[in-house]
């Protein structure tokens, strides 16, 4: 093969190692250890320091379009919040398939957990539903929490025992696969800690956010989930964890890692080939 | 004729809306609204709430309660002529969870508030004064649910009541819990600690002013009230900011004539739970600036807007993409294929779609004039049904109505990747010889922007998500980046009135920068002066002290821009 | 004591918050009521389409700007509450908030109108090939089939939401009914409690059998038990159904009902919402065809980035070198196969600063940060500016004056 037609290689070549790559390493995955990112990091840092009984808000905005990356993070963060016994509500505003997709996550974490059987549904959680107009709904839950959540019959169960006020709620994490998370930025209005977890490519918006401080942490894509079961390992030791802690983030990231190898790899070749062929035609 | 009709469907619209219906007696009302409720109510009875009012609740078949408000209607010179439902409420179905019944509550919840209260706070006082032979009383702290209150005894000791409010202005008291100390600093510490620095300054300012004591007091969520008795008879009550550790502000005060006037009121009128938000509004606490600024960039646009009325052309930069508009349909003219539009997948008719659609007017006019066809593919139906008259009004205005095909501009889904699919498989099956994308895209830019590339059309692509600028830098032709978006129609059209918009932003920009410029200079000098801690509030004093910090905390107020930027305006 | 009445007041009630039924009177005042707005709609078109040509731009111009200036005002002014709850008149002490919900609710109205318009687009393009023997008919036809499985499949899973839901308020209703003089139990209230004894043992069967062949997977129980144990227990599930039936049957001649009545209904009637036949077509088509497509179609997104990457990665220039490298130096930071070849330097050492994942950061923390913080206002301002050309009607469009 000449350099030339190296240089201009059919795509579907191209499509074809990747895909051999990519069922290569699901079968047969390489395990690395994994250096956690200090934005994972801050957010876990932050819900682990939380007692029982505290409550959250989380905002679930992915579908199974982008459960590549947010069901391990989801996943993950239900694992912490059931282990901790945080209470928490959830709430949609992307998409009305959203609550479906968050309960039956929650359902299957809580069915493997140890204590899944004890965190009881309306007493430590509860889906709330999809709430149609983003701004609207983000700004009466910064305003009026329970005016705003009362329509969908959430504020008379247990879940939501002493929250009168957002800032009752000791964080407000935001799974999404869009920018849903910029209405939380311009009302949030300091009153309580927010929390980001993305797909990769939002991580470059958000993380200005976080450098100043408006988030406590952002974890991004599947690297992210990776760094949320890592330090759920290392955080619960306890043998009754064990094989609980990691599921699709370290699953996802051996696949993910070979195929950003590739793509390393097809640039380098791509660009020695174009030079290559550019020296031949000089010399010709 | 027609002016009667109107009336006549005015009259019929007040009617349906406005007026009330008038039952003759209560006989009457209780048979019509059984009517009205057909075949829903299966019971129905008056019920009493002790507010002086008239209520009827009707059980409904589903397990809802309707209540209604009854009145009497009465005509000139005080006759009655019947009545009338003033208002009704609605309650759900019980509660499937915990089982309780939202009417039975209801009604429970209006029995406790509207019967008085047995023990008026100053009944609680005299009585209490009376049952322990105290020399006196004296207030000590508010709480959350009443305040603290101590008696001092002929021997010197102290007992402290935790008074709490039973919401109808009077007070419960647990005499069986009060706590019987040997002096007045025992007594603030049984009741928690005495009230904070700032707040006993305000306490003492404010008894000099009025020439009265603090005699009242409790702590709401976001507000801390304190009564004070005056010297020559009646009440002051102060609304006061819960957070006092910047700094104490009053809101308001009001005058009543007695404590219980005072306590009956702050029950009834309340501080209301949803009053709370009205402190947090998007800008309020960012005060005057945000909005002065904003006013600004407002301002320095409409002025640039007036001077480029007047004034000879602006000149705006070469904007390649833009550029090529005409040499890209001229390519799609030449090899007999059509040209694609996408303007983006917004969730609603916004302002980045309308300068979508905008563009592509420009460009449809371009294909009007070169009989090229067109695909106007459409995420909303909103944006669809604007991207048809506009495309129409293209055409019509060109000349050439009856080349405009209706569906060439349609509204294909509102699920993101179904759209992607439909888009994709269309350039793929019609070949596309140009494929302009311009407004919001999100993870499905590059779908559309490869398959356009396979097929070998020419891309000019403009989007605001800057997460996706590069996937279009990395498969289209030409990209818009950031502003250039935005200016596209002032570059297209040329009209002074946009060139001058595209200046007063320009402006804007430089007022930023300048901005940015003028606080790293002003903070930095800032921060390297130390801080007067005579100067600071008590706690953000102590707070220094314990850290043993000198030099401003850049996470506090201090810095100059900060201090603005939170400014208050109420 | 903080007063939370105003909070959870119920709503006043009027036509529209009445439960929907079938009753004639409801649909007759329904019927008024759309009547009436269809005749006030068209009396509003009528009207504007009558207006002289040279009215018509002042009129949609100050219409836009009226639409505009309620958000505006709305985020600009204070609540017409003061803090403490006092009345505080700003414009005759009407609060700009509660119009938002009005205008919001016109504004959903609107699209739901466009929506139909969207719809009629799709029929009539589609309906048109299949009509005109197009060459692409086949597609429309796969469309348009689409199309109305998902609607006939989502009423019939609305249907059985509704059904759910009246059942849930026939417990609620027997519920509460059971504490009053009224009495308790109804003939539908023993018949949805019947039916829904057989339910819930038959979920329990079939839990019963998915764990006991999860057992017998893992190798904890013999297979040949799996007959035995299913007999038997399926004869203790029927004789739980008799049983249950029977108290049932006592508690109706005795006007009474139980809470464990009450509970079985309530699972049962929740079986039923997810064994009726709607649910399950529309979770076959959703969930199981449409889901999985839409994440076939992201999924393509990786193939397109590596093809898009390998053709126009190139280093052609000096600044495309630095924009690889960097590129490159922040790709393999989110790889932890790649983090590891650095992992061993002491990240508080200096050499702990050409750690890949401490450049990695920088780059994203300083370069990438403050190049995204620059165009971020940049947008914003350029929406400003778009925004008020709109609002003032200055936007004139670039083709047509």
């Amino acid at each position: 093969m000449s350099w030339e037609k190296l240089s201009t290689l059919d795509r579907r070549w191209l499509y074809l190692c990747l895909f051999v790559i990519v069922l290569w390493q699901t079968l047969m995955p390489v395990g690395v250890k994994n250096v956690v990112s200090p934005m994972s990091s801050g957010l876990f840092d932050y819900l682990n320091s939380l007692k029982e009984n505290d409550f959250v808000v989380v905002q679930s905005d992915w579908t199974m379009s982008t459960q590549g990356e947010s069901q391990g993070q989801f996943q993950a963060l239900i694992k912490l919040l059931v282990r901790k016994k945080i209470r928490f509500v959830v709430t949609s505003v992307s998409d009305a398939a959203c609550p479906d997709v968050a309960q039956a996550n929650i359902e299957e974490v809580l069915e493997k957990e140890p204590n899944g059987k004890e965190f009881q549904e309306n007493r430590y959680w509860k889906v709330a539903g999809y709430f149609p107009n983003a701004e609207n709904h983000t700004s009466g839950m910064v305003n009026n929490i329970r005016k705003e959540l009362a329509p969908k019959k959430v504020t008379k169960l247990p879940v939501m025992n002493g929250i009168d006020d957002l800032s009752d709620a000791k964080a407000v994490i935001v799974v999404t696969g869009t920018a849903s998370i910029r209405l939380w930025y311009e009302r949030m209005n300091n009153k309580t800690t927010l929390g980001l977890m993305c797909t990769a490519v939002m991580s470059g918006e958000n993380i200005p956010y976080w450098l100043s401080r408006q988030s406590v942490g952002i974890v991004i894509g599947a690297k992210g989930a990776y760094d949320f079961e890592t330090e759920l390992h290392d955080a619960f030791p306890d043998p009754k964890y064990q094989g609980l802690n990691y599921s699709t983030g370290r699953q996802y990231m051996s696949p993910l890692a070979f195929a950003l190898f590739f793509l390393v790899l097809a640039v380098v070749v791509g660009n020695i080939a174009m030079s290559q062929a550019r020296k031949a035609g000089e010399r010709q | 004729m027609k002016l009667n009709s109107a009336l006549g469907l005015a009259c019929l619209a007040v009617l349906m809306t406005g007026c009330q219906h008038v039952y003759k007696d209560y006989p009457e009302y209780r048979t019509e609204r059984q009517v009205e409720l057909i075949g829903r109510e299966q019971g129905d009875e008056p019920v009493d709430l002790h507010d002086g009012k008239s209520w009827h609740v009707w059980r409904l078949d589903s397990s809802q309660c309707l209540l209604d408000e009854l009145g009497a209607k009465s005509a000139a010179g005080g006759r009655s002529e019947g009545i009338v439902v003033l208002r009704t409420l609605f309650f759900d179905s019980d509660n499937e969870e915990t089982g309780d019944s939202k009417f039975n509550s209801y009604v429970q919840e209006q029995l406790n508030k509207n019967k008085p209260s047995p023990n008026p706070i100053e009944k609680y006082r005299a009585d209490r004064a009376l049952q322990l032979g105290a020399a006196s009383g004296q207030f000590l702290t508010p709480s959350a649910e009443g305040h603290f209150y101590a008696w001092q005894m002929p021997d010197g000791t102290y007992t402290v009541d935790s008074v709490s409010n039973d919401g109808k202005g009077g007070v419960v008291v647990d005499t069986s819990a009060s706590a019987s100390v040997p002096n007045l600093d025992a007594a603030y510490t049984a009741a928690g600690g005495a009230m904070t620095p700032n707040q006993l300054d305000y306490i003492q300012a404010r008894s000099a002013e009025l020439g009265a004591t603090l005699d009242w007091g409790e702590l709401h969520r976001f507000w801390l009230l304190l009564g004070f008795k005056k010297r020559g008879g009646g009440y002051t009550l102060d609304f006061l900011k819960a957070d006092t550790s910047k700094g104490v502000e009053r809101l308001r005060s009001q005058d009543f004539d007695s404590l219980n006037a005072l306590a009956l009121w702050v029950d009834q009128n309340g501080v209301k739970q949803d009053a709370a938000w009205a402190d947090n509004l998007q800008y309020r606490s960012n005060g005057w600036i945000l909005i002065g600024v904003v006013l600004l960039v407002v301002a320095s646009v409409l002025f640039n807007i007036g001077r480029a009325k007047g004034a000879k052309g602006v000149t705006i930069r070469r904007i390649n993409g833009l550029d090529q508009i005409d040499e890209a349909v001229g390519r799609a003219t030449e090899t007999a294929r059509p040209v694609l539009m996408v303007p983006g997948l917004s969730a609603q008719l916004d302002g980045i779609a309308v300068q979508a659609l905008t563009v592509f007017a420009y460009v449809v006019r371009s294909a009007a004039r070169f009989r090229t066809p067109i695909r106007l593919l459409n995420y909303n139906p909103a944006v669809y049904a604007v991207a048809t008259e506009i495309v129409r009004d293209v055409y019509l205005s060109e000349g050439v109505p009856e080349q405009f095909d209706p569906d060439s501009v349609r509204f294909v889904t509102d699920r993101q990747f179904a759209f992607a699919a439909a888009v994709a498989g269309l350039i793929q099956r019609e070949k596309v010889a140009a494929a302009f994308m311009m407004g919001d895209f999100y993870a499905e830019s590059l779908i559309f922007a490869e398959n356009a590339n396979l097929v070998g059309a020419i891309q000019v692509a403009a989007t605001t998500q800057f997460t996706q600028t590069p996937f279009f830098i990395a498969a289209c032709d030409y990209v818009l980046l950031g502003d250039e978006f935005y200016a596209a129609s002032a570059y297209l059209g040329r009209q002074p009135v946009l060139l001058g918009s595209m200046v007063g932003i320009d402006w804007a920009k430089m007022m930023f920068m300048a901005f940015v410029v003028f606080a790293v200079i002003v903070h930095s000098y800032q921060m390297t002066q130390k801080v007067d801690l005579s100067k600071l509030p008590p706690e953000t004093r102590a707070n220094y002290e314990r850290l043993h910090q000198v030099y401003p905390d850049p996470n506090k107020d201090e810095l100059f821009f900060v201090k603005m930027t939170k400014m208050k305006r109420f | 004591m903080l007063n939370y009445l105003a909070q959870n007041e119920p709503p006043e009630t009027n036509f529209w918050s009445i439960e929907r039924t079938t009753d004639l009177l409801y649909l007759q005042k329904l019927g008024l009521w759309i009547l009436l707005a269809m005749v006030v709609a068209g009396l509003i078109f009528f009207l504007l389409a009558r207006i002289p040509s040279n009215f018509r731009r002042p009129v949609v111009v100050g219409i836009t700007f009226l639409s505009g200036l309620v958000y505006v005002l709305q985020w600009i002014l204070p609540k017409s509450k003061a803090a403490d709850g006092s009345t505080v008149a700003l414009i005759g002490g009407w609060n700009f908030s509660e119009a938002i919900p009005v205008v919001s609710g016109v504004s959903q109205i609107l699209s739901g109108m466009l929506l139909a318009m969207g719809v009629y687009s799709i029929f009539r393009l589609h309906f048109g090939r299949v009509f005109k023997g197009h060459k692409d008919a086949f597609f429309s036809i796969v469309l348009l089939v689409s199309l109305f499985v998902m609607v006939v499949f989502g009423f019939m899973d609305n249907a059985a939401q509704e059904k759910q839901k009246d059942d849930m308020n026939l417990i609620a209703r027997v519920k509460s009914f059971r504490t009053r003089a009224v009495g308790g139990n109804t003939p539908e209230f023993r018949e949805l409690a019947m039916q829904s004894a057989k339910l819930v043992q038959w979920k329990r069967l079939d839990l019963f059998q998915r764990d006991l062949e999860e057992k017998i997977r893992k190798g904890e129980k013999d297979p040949s038990v799996f007959e035995d144990e299913m007999r038997a227990e399926r004869a203790k599930a029927e004789q739980a159904v008799r049983d249950e039936q029977a108290r049932i049957a006592a508690e109706y001649q005795q006007n009474q009902t139980s809470d464990e009545t009450l509970a079985t209904a309530r699972e049962g009637a929740q079986i039923m919402r997810e064994r009726s036949v709607g649910a399950q077509l529309f979770n076959l088509v959703f969930f199981d065809m449409y889901q999985p497509l839409e994440t076939g179609m992201f999924s393509l997104i990786a193939f397109f980035i590596l093809s898009a990457a390998f053709r126009a990665f190139r280093i052609r220039s000096i600044e495309a070198t630095i924009l690889m490298a960097t590129a490159l130096v922040v790709l393999l930071s989110f790889i932890p196969l790649a983090l590891a070849l650095t992992s061993g330097i002491d990240p508080n050492s200096f050499a702990g600063n050409f750690r890949l994942d401490s450049i990695g950061n920088w780059l994203l923390g300083t370069l990438n940060t403050s190049a995204i913080r620059g165009i971020d206002l940049g947008l914003g301002l350029g929406v400003l500016a778009m925004a008020l050309r709109i609002l003032l009607g200055l936007e004139r469009g670039v083709a047509v004056d």
